[in-house]
């Protein structure tokens, strides 16, 4: 009987429970596309290194590291020196060009590194042999043994590695390991459930006891270009989890609105002698029905979403995304979560009226602002100590929304004007309880709105006046590294202002660097904020190595032998490695032997036309062409986080919908009463659109403060623990007036429009 | 004026009304005659359930009779009552209507004084702010008109809604077991005040009551006994 009576309050309330299941659904439609897309770029940013190097942890690095120093340290190692770590084998990972072709040399000890994946021992296998991916195999004058899947990467065993690398037996590039980790498992399952999750944890320096000779770098200070994907990764799946958050006030506020007009029918059951908690608990049961039938419908929707995103920012079309069980349970389970965790609060919060919790809220307060301090202000947080600010500030302006609502109710006698206005306008305050949740809601996703917004429109203009200073010649030329040689050994003769760039690798502190040569006079190096040229004995440092390595500009530091002053740091958006700049006359200039581009200061159209005749196979890019190409490529970046955004808004939208369905029980009488004082249905209209604008006030004011906050964060504090930049914040209109407009406009629709005639007036059956 | 003074303000003839809910049907009303000359009053009794309310929103223009012809005379002209557009009959509602509820009277977002002048503003702008305030001080309410409606006891909350409908001096008020709620004291306070501004102003009143001693305040009387 209790079933049917809840069953049919579902029926009734047909639209509000739509409305319910399709807020959740679109919550879980946002978590689960985003799993999908940052599980399958996660897997492809791993697929860059072997598999065997999964398993390492930590890299320990020296200058010129030879195979004695790499024995006496494994011998300490045996006697018990450093307990942590758990393995130890010597690598020798260089660039190097072999039949043409850049490669990755990684050579491993095979034979006694237990690197068991590999099918070395196997009777085919050729020791003098090397593991290459299948694209390469057929490009190497090499016995291939194999096949592995990291593009571009030659695998084989020390002794062979150091042969074709040319190297004397006894060098090594750096000593890989494994350091015991407590919660290396824990990790793995964050991993698993929100990828890119590595990049958020803080660094922490394992506590082993070295000589000062060596230098430590965890696998993500080693690999930079996994820590910058993995970084966006985190960054998505955290703006991801804004939809479940703001469903989850959603299905608080139905529950709330439930509660209310079920509550007589729960008590006359109880009054029958049906136990609190059987009726509770099948209240509860309704929502979690709710709530699975919203995650079937997410997760379609999800996948979707997730097939067009993946199309959308890769430009690959119909790739075929799988859905594993960590989706299915993120989607469950934050879909349960939500039912659940709304459910039990508001059942709470009903038989807990008489008691305030002032004294608890504010102490609560209190601790989250040590908090979100403490995650903004220490750098050794990391990119999660940053959101956590986030979220912290999120419940900091949840915890004001009803106080705030409260004391604008005792003021409301203030607000003067049209009286009917007043009157709607006054209903925005008068029943807190049934709109905080629903402000909160939508406060949060315009804020976040804001805060991204603010960024993205901060970041871009940075971006652009960077690549003003970089973009300073005419055309840039590209091509196969031949073509470019001849191209610019012709050029050279007739023209001077011709900027030919060699590039290499290098590694700076252990860490791979990207080095780039050229004629670093006046006009070039300008071109990275420096005034004045380089000298032999001066480098540039990008922001990433300037913060990788610790260096700032005056440091002298060392490098391959080599001790270099930097003269300036530049900015180095959308760098995925640190850079290194010399001049030709530098050292160092000899590591970088191959041709990259050549840049030309000046280059009609003409001339252009008849370059393009006379060396077919190189491309002639005008710097119009590549600034356009950049700031689309930029713009792309940020169509996945435009979506996640309006999915939130569209979430918060619903929420306001269900909570003024609620307000309009509250409001029933006074709107009979009005009637019956011959008040037209339009002015009635008017009416819902002063309490809709009301609502909109109170949602937005929450969100401007708290969105320029957030954007504060993103560009100060995220921007570059993520990506090693930072981004001047600019505090531009256009950023923050469209999130508030679409507030305030879905505000306003949702408190006009109704569904369904009038759900309101009927109560539980 | 004269003329005016003895037509019926409302005139009623043959009424019937009934409620349907999906299969059931309600007779609540049926052949009912009514008249009600302008200053008057009529006391509306009978059991609960017996169709008063019905009958008062049938005079409001609320609803709408499913029998019978209902005339309601104001600013000197007769009205179709049961043919009028839901939009004229809101407009003379608004105009040319007091009601006064059993409760709920007051809209709990507005003050004291602002529910009083309401009335006023959705008709005649702020031209009877004054007045409102003065109905006020006249009722022994005017140390409340900056009070919202909720901390108002039930006489007072009753006091301010008879305040507001006599707002505009309307020709008709209508008022719907205004003191059921209400202990004796402020019941009899609260009659003294519609019956006295029916009197001093020339306003017709209908009023529903249970009460013998209401009833037998007023110049006429409608059982709809049962
Ligand atoms: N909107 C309605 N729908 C269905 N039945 C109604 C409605 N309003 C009143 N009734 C029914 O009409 C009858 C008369 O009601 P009402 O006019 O309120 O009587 P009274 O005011 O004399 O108590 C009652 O039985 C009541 O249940
Ligand atoms: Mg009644």
């Amino acid at each position: 009987m209790l079933a049917r009576a809840l069953g049919r309050f579902v029926v009734r309330s047909f639209w509000s429970t739509a409305m319910a299941v399709l807020g959740i659904a679109l919550g879980v439609m946002s978590v689960v596309s985003v799993h999908i897309v940052t599980a399958e770029v996660a897997s492809e940013l791993e697929a860059l290194t072997p598999r065997e190097f999964a398993d390492l942890t930590h890299f320990l690095h020296q200058d010129d590291l030879s195979a004695d120093e790499y024995f006496e340290l494994r011998a300490r190692w045996h006697r018990g020196a450093y307990p942590d770590i758990e393995f130890l084998t010597p690598v020798i990972d260089e660039p190097a060009v072999i039949d043409g072709q850049s490669v990755r040399v990684l050579g491993l000890d095979l034979i006694g590194g237990g690197f068991t994946r590999l099918d070395f021992t196997s009777g085919t296998a050729d020791p003098r042999g090397v593991w290459v991916d299948d694209t390469l195999a057929g490009r190497l004058d090499l016995n291939v043994n194999g096949s592995i899947e990291a593009p571009d990467v030659v695998l084989a065993d020390i002794g062979v590695a150091q042969q074709l690398l040319g190297w004397p037996a006894d060098r090594l590039s750096y000593v890989a390991t494994r350091i015991r980790d407590p919660i290396q498992e824990v990790k793995d399952y964050g991993e698993h459930l929100l990828p890119g999750l590595g990049a958020g944890w803080p660094e922490t320096r394992p506590e082993v006891d070295l000589d000062d000779t060596w230098r430590l770098l965890s696998a993500q200070q080693q690999n930079p270009a996994s820590q910058f994907g993995k970084s966006v990764l985190f960054n998505l799946s955290a703006l991801a989890m804004l939809g479940v958050l703001v469903a989850w006030f959603l299905i608080y506020q139905v529950a709330v609105a439930w509660l209310r007009r079920l509550w007589p029918t729960l008590e006359r059951f109880h009054l029958l002698g049906v136990g609190m908690t059987v009726l509770v608990s099948s209240f509860v049961l309704t929502l979690v029905t709710l709530a699975l039938v919203a995650g079937v419908i997410g997760t379609y929707l999800g996948e979707w979403l997730a097939e067009w995103l993946f199309a959308q920012a890769t430009g690959a079309s119909g790739t075929d995304l799988a859905v594993n069980g960590w989706v299915l349970l993120k989607a469950f389970g934050s879909a349960l979560f939500v039912a659940v965790g709304g459910g039990c609060w508001a059942v709470w919060r009903r038989n807990d009226t008489t008691r305030t919790y002032a004294w608890l809220t504010w102490f609560a307060a209190l601790i989250l602002v040590g908090l979100t301090i403490w995650g903004v202000v220490s750098a050794e947080t990391g990119l999660a100590g940053a959101f956590l600010s986030i979220a912290t500030l999120s419940v900091i302006s949840m915890l004001i929304v009803r106080p705030w609502l409260e004391w604008s109710r005792r003021r409301a006698g203030w607000l003067k004007g049209p009286l009917l206005w007043v009157l709607g306008f006054r209903e925005t305050v008068w029943h807190p309880g049934d709109l905080t949740v629903a402000i909160g809601g939508l406060g949060l996703a315009v804020a976040t709105a804001i805060g991204v917004g603010l960024m993205v429109d901060s970041f871009r203009a940075d971006f652009d006046r960077f690549l003003t200073q970089r973009l300073s010649y005419e055309v840039v030329v590209e091509g196969p590294k031949d073509a470019l040689r001849v191209f610019s050994h012709d050029r050279a003769r007739d023209n001077a202002e011709t900027q030919v760039y060699r590039e290499g690798e290098i590694r700076v502190g252990g860490v791979p660097t990207e080095l780039r040569v050229a004629d670093l006079n006046v006009f070039e190096a300008a071109r990275y904020g420096h005034d004045g040229v380089l000298s032999a004995s001066t480098v540039l440092v990008s922001e990433q190595l300037a913060r990788t390595a610790s260096l700032e500009a005056g440091d002298s530091f060392t490098v391959a032998g080599v001790t270099s002053r930097v003269a300036g740091v530049f900015p180095g958006f959308g760098d995925i490695a640190p850079r290194l700049v010399v001049d030709e006359s530098h050292p160092l200039a000899m590591r970088a032997t191959e041709v990259d581009s050549i840049a030309l200061r000046h280059m009609d159209a003409g001339e252009r036309a008849r370059a393009g005749v006379a060396y077919p196979d190189l491309r002639f890019i005008e710097q119009t062409t590549m600034r356009d190409q950049a700031l689309a490529t930029f713009d792309q970046t940020f169509v996945i986080t435009g979506i996640l955004i309006t999915i939130a808004l569209l979430v918060a939208g619903i929420g306001i919908y269900v909570a003024t369905t609620s307000l309009r029980l509250n409001r029933m009488a006074s709107a009979r009463l009005l009637t019956s004082m011959g008040v037209s249905s339009s002015e009635n209209l008017g009416i819902d659109l002063a309490r809709a604008a009301g609502t909109a006030g109170a949602a937005l004011g929450i969100a401007l403060p708290l969105g320029i906050l957030f954007g504060w964060i993103l560009c100060r504090v995220i921007n570059p623990r993520a990506f090693g930049w930072t981004v001047e914040l600019a505090l531009n209109p256009a950023p923050v007036l469209e999130p508030l407009g679409w507030g305030l406009l879905a505000a306003l629709l949702a408190g006009v429009v109704r569904f369904g005639s009038n759900e309101e007036s009927q109560t539980a059956g | 004026m004269t003329s005016e003074a003895k037509a019926p303000v409302v005139e009623g003839r043959g009424l019937g009304k009934t409620y349907r809910d999906g299969s059931q049907a309600v007779e609540v009303l049926r052949g009912v005659d009514v008249e009600v000359l302008a200053g008057r009053s009529l006391a509306l009794t009978g059991p609960s359930g017996s169709g008063k309310s019905t009958l008062l929103n049938l005079f409001a223009g609320l609803i709408s009779a499913d029998t019978g012809e209902l005339y309601f005379t104001a600013d000197g002209q007769r009205h179709k009552w049961h043919l009028a557009s839901q939009r004229e009959r809101t407009r003379l509602r608004r105009r040319y209507i007091g009601y006064v509820h059993q409760f709920f009277n007051l809209i709990p977002t507005l003050t004291v004084l602002e529910n009083v002048r309401l009335p006023g503003r959705l008709n005649v702008g702020n031209r009877l702010d004054a007045r409102a305030l003065e109905l006020l001080a006249q009722f022994g309410l005017d140390d409340r008109a900056g009070a919202f409606p909720d901390v108002l006891s039930g006489g007072e909350q009753q006091r301010v809604a008879v305040a507001r409908a006599l707002l505009l001096e309307p020709p008709l008020l209508l008022a719907d077991e205004p003191t059921g709620n209400l202990d004796a004291g402020n019941s009899n306070q609260v009659v003294e005040l519609l019956f006295g501004a029916a009197r001093e102003s020339g306003v017709s009143l209908i009023i529903a009551t249970h009460s013998e001693t209401v009833a037998a305040q007023a110049d006429d009387r409608l059982d709809l006994g049962g």
